[in-house]
């Protein structure tokens, strides 16, 4: 009766070691896969220049450059669409 | 019969006036001996000349041939608009050759010519960036803000700078503005959830990534970010499902490819 009990413990034991084991590696998996995620979370790239202007300036109603600066829309200010990096 | 033909002549003369009144012909050149005006004259026309010449070189990728242009105009010392459009396409031409500390000199010399020139403020936000100079970016992003209030570019530049300089508080008010100006932007609420993650708050962010995501379905990085939120909040098969997806969307970016793969790797082998 007693070897059996030692045997249970023994067996209950090496369990509980393995279960440790096996979440010890899913957290650090999960500590290293969070860190290297949450490093490479950048925001969004800049926008590109604004185009050339000719010798009219900026002025004109045709000057496309300074239409986008000044517009409210995010498409005809011509910045990202985020459909790329 | 001389009464006659002089009544027929005053009635077309009446009729016709207006006619000949809107026909266009070339602007009328002043005429002049004087040396000064004549050299006014051949000045303006070689700045125009040369302003075609620069905007050529730049539409052919040719930055030192347009910088050479916009220089050289510079120099005859032109009026206003075409000095500040010069320092203007001379800082462009500059920038695209990496120039940057001579476009922001350039692009500078455009706004003290032209203190509204929102363009000019754009460009140089964009050249003080590259160059390091979140500073001097956040300054000039503040006046085109102060300029051009609901301008989409003013507040997504003067976001991102704050955004890389640690202000959070002021990057979320300036992508929150321009989402309330243009709610279908989905890189706002994409850099709004990048904010939100920086600040600890997770289930914002998940909310931004969400709805960057519901504007814009192959938007991978969105992608890739809402599984780094999901795995936060241990939901570990929806973050590898946001992986799986976001390497398949970033097919034409080999880097974030590689790295979602990694990610969805990591978590299915533990």
């Amino acid at each position: 009766m007693l070897m059996f009990s030692r045997l249970v413990a023994r067996l209950a034991l090496a369990g509980l070691l393995l279960l440790a084991a096996v979440s010890l590696r899913y957290a650090c998996v999960d500590a290293g896969v969070l860190t290297a995620s949450a490093d490479v979370l950048e925001p969004s790239s800049q926008a590109a220049l604004l185009g050339a202007i000719n010798e009219d300036g900026r002025t004109g109603w045709l000057c496309r450059p300074e239409q986008a600066a000044a517009s409210k829309n995010a498409m005809s200010a011509e910045l990202p669409l985020g459909l790329r990096r | 019969m001389r009464p006659r033909c002089f009544l027929i002549a005053v009635a077309f003369a009446f009729v016709a006036s207006p006619a000949i009144a809107q026909t266009y012909g070339a602007s009328p050149v002043p005429r002049s001996t004087s040396p000064a005006t004549m050299h006014a004259q051949a000045v303006q026309r070689e700045i125009i000349e040369r302003f075609h010449l620069g905007l050529a070189a730049l539409d052919a990728h040719r930055w030192s041939d347009a910088s050479a242009e916009f220089t050289r105009i510079l120099a005859l010392g032109p009026r206003e608009p075409q000095g500040s459009t010069a320092a203007y396409d001379l800082g462009i031409a500059q920038a695209q050759s990496a120039a940057y500390d001579d476009a922001a000199r350039s692009f500078e010399r455009a706004i003290a010519l032209d203190p509204g020139f929102l363009a000019a403020m754009a460009n140089l936000i964009a050249v003080d960036v590259s160059r390091g100079d979140l500073a001097d970016a956040r300054a000039v992003a503040n006046r085109f803000v102060a300029l051009a209030p609901d301008s989409a570019r003013a507040l997504y530049a003067r976001g991102l700078v704050a955004l890389q300089s640690g202000d959070l508080v002021a990057a979320r008010g300036d992508f929150s503005k321009l989402l309330q100006n243009d709610p279908q932007y989905a890189v706002a609420h994409y850099d709004l959830g990048i904010t939100e993650v920086r600040a600890g708050a997770f289930s914002d962010a998940l909310r931004e990534f969400q709805a960057a995501l519901a504007l814009a379905p192959n938007y991978a990085r969105a992608r890739f970010a809402l599984g780094t939120v999901l795995l936060h909040q241990g939901d570990r098969p929806a973050a590898r499902s946001c992986f799986d997806r976001a390497a398949a969307d970033a097919s034409d970016d080999p880097a974030l490819h590689g790295l979602a793969i990694e990610m969805r790797n990591a978590i299915s082998a533990p």
